[in-house]
């Protein structure tokens, strides 16, 4: 187990807390009092998850932060920088690590081996923003993982130049708790920003990606799965304006609801008259698989230029019943009848090449998920 | 000889209406028994209920499959035991492979009977031999589950779990249909190799002579409204080709 740190600065006192309710919340969004109840939380109320587990095992630059804070002698950051991070956000969660120490990254050459981050939580509330910024025709691989408890705020800030591509993996593994990411930032001419997100344990989460596309070329793809249990909540919010002409965006986001959990999808797309050319996919399924568990879905396209291609699809279903017999005849038991099935449905929303590290370790979390049960 | 499966007076329903009026067949190890009968008859209708499918009834009747009640096992137990359906309609399952489906499929079969698991490795040279054989492309089993498959495809990689499960009784439910002259010869080519065996029994349901002609029965029976109405040698396929189920069904 990692020792904490015990030199937390002011900044990180106590925040007060400013959070939308309902009543300024136009959707299925879960109610965030309970967040309050997190950031007066004191750390150190769980014991740290084995952070061991976590980590890929290949040579990258690896940072581990537990509660918050940087544990520089567990880590070696290669290029990330654990600093303050200049980029703010409006966004109401967000807004809460304005000014906080966080990290940077700052490339000019393309990073080989992906970089890790870790950030564990024994309780309590941490509010930290990042900042990535790859220049020109860089490409990198970033694979976050939230684990253990209390809540994990996060804002993450992308400045992509020209022709860079950066692939990344976030996996919500916290036990308990909350991970809220809050996602945005700038793509330049032919950038990829690829973002697979994984929500496959305890935590409720909430997930708002706003990016505004304004260089002709752009590409944002993401995809997700987000499995539920009990009471657990997951809200997705997407939002992408295609502002120059020429931009890519793609969302695939999985929904897979037990007992009486409840997941929540809103991607919104909008193609402004100049985005012409633009090509926009939504696809957003939700499986059922209990009857008191609920999947919202709120699919929105709203399209100014005639010359584009947009396709959206939502649909929430239950495990095919004549699929789970086929397989069940072959001689598989029911519960991983159950289980091979459930990991098809959430495979179809990875979007990074399925040959990498990525997709491992994505698949690892699914099974983690299903093998739960 | 002995008797793989013995049903006596089976009686089954599916939406509470009465499709398995009293059936009774025996089928003997190291026999091929073949099932006709009109659209509707009940054929399907009995590889279900005998694999075990929700939603079939049974109402009366048993069914022993090497000395134990079918009726008291779970589909997979059934599998497990020796017992393969060969789909009608194959089912799609997106997102999940080929390779990765029959390697779980056979080594759930060997968790329940106590034996050890195949490795990947192994597996794959054994999968791709039998891809081999029926002439499937290796990529198939990759692909996922029947996705895209042509009917056709479907049928042969039925075929391919078959043999890769080696069951002791294959219930082949119109595994010829949709297939091309070359691949039933190549389909019939291997039931004949898996299944042709002195522990092994196969019944095939279908509608046409053309099969019979490369899996030669033993036995054939006609089932028509839920009963097998009348049994016979090779033969009686080819007085059904001629004269059509006329009387029998009337
Ligand atoms: N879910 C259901 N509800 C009501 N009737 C059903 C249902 N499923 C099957 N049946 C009926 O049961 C009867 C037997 O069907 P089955 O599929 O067993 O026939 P079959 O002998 O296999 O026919 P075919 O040669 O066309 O394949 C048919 O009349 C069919 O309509
Ligand atoms: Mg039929």
């Amino acid at each position: 187990m990692t020792k904490v740190e015990e030199s937390r600065g002011d900044a990180v006192a106590k925040p007060v807390l400013t959070l939308p309710s309902p009543h300024n919340e136009d959707w299925h969004w879960s109610r965030l009092n309970a967040l309050e109840a997190l950031s007066g939380e004191e750390h150190g109320q769980f014991p740290l998850p084995n952070q061991s587990s976590f980590w890929s095992g290949l040579t990258g630059p690896k940072l581990l932060f537990v509660d918050g804070v940087y544990q520089a002698e567990a880590s070696h950051a290669g290029p990330v920088k654990v600093e303050a991070v200049t980029e703010k956000s409006q966004n109401p969660l967000g807004k809460m690590t304005n000014g906080q120490i966080g990290w940077t990254l700052n490339l000019e050459e393309t990073c080989a081996e992906p970089i890790e981050i870790l950030y564990l939580g024994s309780g309590g509330a941490y509010h930290m923003p990042s900042s990535i910024r790859l220049a020109k025709n860089v490409s990198a691989t970033l694979v976050e993982t939230y684990a253990g408890q209390g809540w994990s705020n996060r804002f993450s800030y992308f400045d992509l130049g020209e022709n860079a591509r950066l692939q990344r993996l976030a996996r919500l593994s916290c036990e308990g708790g909350f991970t809220s990411l809050i996602e945005e930032g700038s793509l330049g001419e032919k950038a990829c920003l690829i973002t697979d997100w994984i929500g496959n344990k305890g935590a409720d989460s909430r997930i708002d990606q706003r990016f505004d596309l304004n260089a002709s070329g752009a590409e944002l793809m993401s995809g997700g799965a987000f499995l539920a249990r009990e009471k657990q909540r997951h809200d997705i919010m997407i939002i992408t304006r295609h502002i120059a002409e020429g931009c890519q965006s793609r969302q695939k986001l999985r929904a897979l609801a037990d007992d009486q959990s409840t997941v929540s999808l809103a991607v919104r797309t909008e193609v402004a008259s100049s985005a012409q050319k633009s090509d926009g996919e939504q696809s957003l399924k939700g499986l059922l698989l209990s009857r008191d568990a609920t999947v919202n879905m709120k699919p929105e396209l709203e399209i100014y230029a005639d010359d584009v291609k947009c396709a959206h699809g939502a649909a929430v279903g239950e495990l095919d019943p004549q699929a789970l017999f086929y397989l069940e005849s072959r001689g598989i038991d029911p519960e991983e009848a159950k289980d091979l099935l459930i990991q098809s449905f959430v495979m179809e929303a990875f979007i990074s090449k399925p040959d990498s590290l990525l997709y491992s370790t994505w698949l690892h979390d699914t099974e983690h998920w299903a093998g739960e049960k | 000889m002995s008797k793989l499966l013995e049903i006596r007076n089976l009686r089954a329903e599916v939406d509470n209406k009465q499709i398995l009026k009293g059936l009774n067949l025996e089928i003997g190890a190291g026999e091929i028994h073949a099932i006709m009968g009109p659209n509707g008859a009940g054929k399907s209708t009995l590889s279900y209920v005998l694999s075990g499918k929700p939603g079939y009834t049974v109402t009366d009747g048993s069914a022993l499959f090497m000395g134990k009640n079918l009726f008291d096992m779970e589909p997979h137990e059934r599998a497990a035991a020796g017992l393969f359906l060969g789909f009608q309609y194959p089912v799609e399952i997106a997102g999940v492979s080929n390779l990765h489906f029959l390697r779980a499929a056979a080594n759930a079969q060997r968790k329940t009977r106590g034996e050890d698991e195949i490795s990947a490795g192994e597996f794959i040279k054994i999968a791709s031999k039998e891809a081999k054989a029926l002439g499937i492309n290796p990529e198939m089993l990759k692909r996922p589950v029947n996705v895209g498959f042509s009917g056709g495809e479907k049928k042969r990689n039925e075929m391919m779990q078959m043999a890769v499960l080696q069951p002791k009784l294959a219930i082949l439910d119109e595994t010829d249909s949709g297939l091309d002259i070359d691949a039933l010869r190549i389909v019939s080519e291997s039931i004949n190799r898996v299944m042709r065996q002195p522990d092994r029994s196969v019944l095939l349901i279908t509608h046409y002579q053309r099969l019979l002609d490369h899996v030669k029965p033993d036995f054939v029976h006609v089932l028509a409204k839920g009963q097998i109405v009348r049994s016979g040698g090779p033969e009686l396929a080819l007085e059904l080709e001629r004269e059509g189920y006329g009387e029998l069904v009337a």
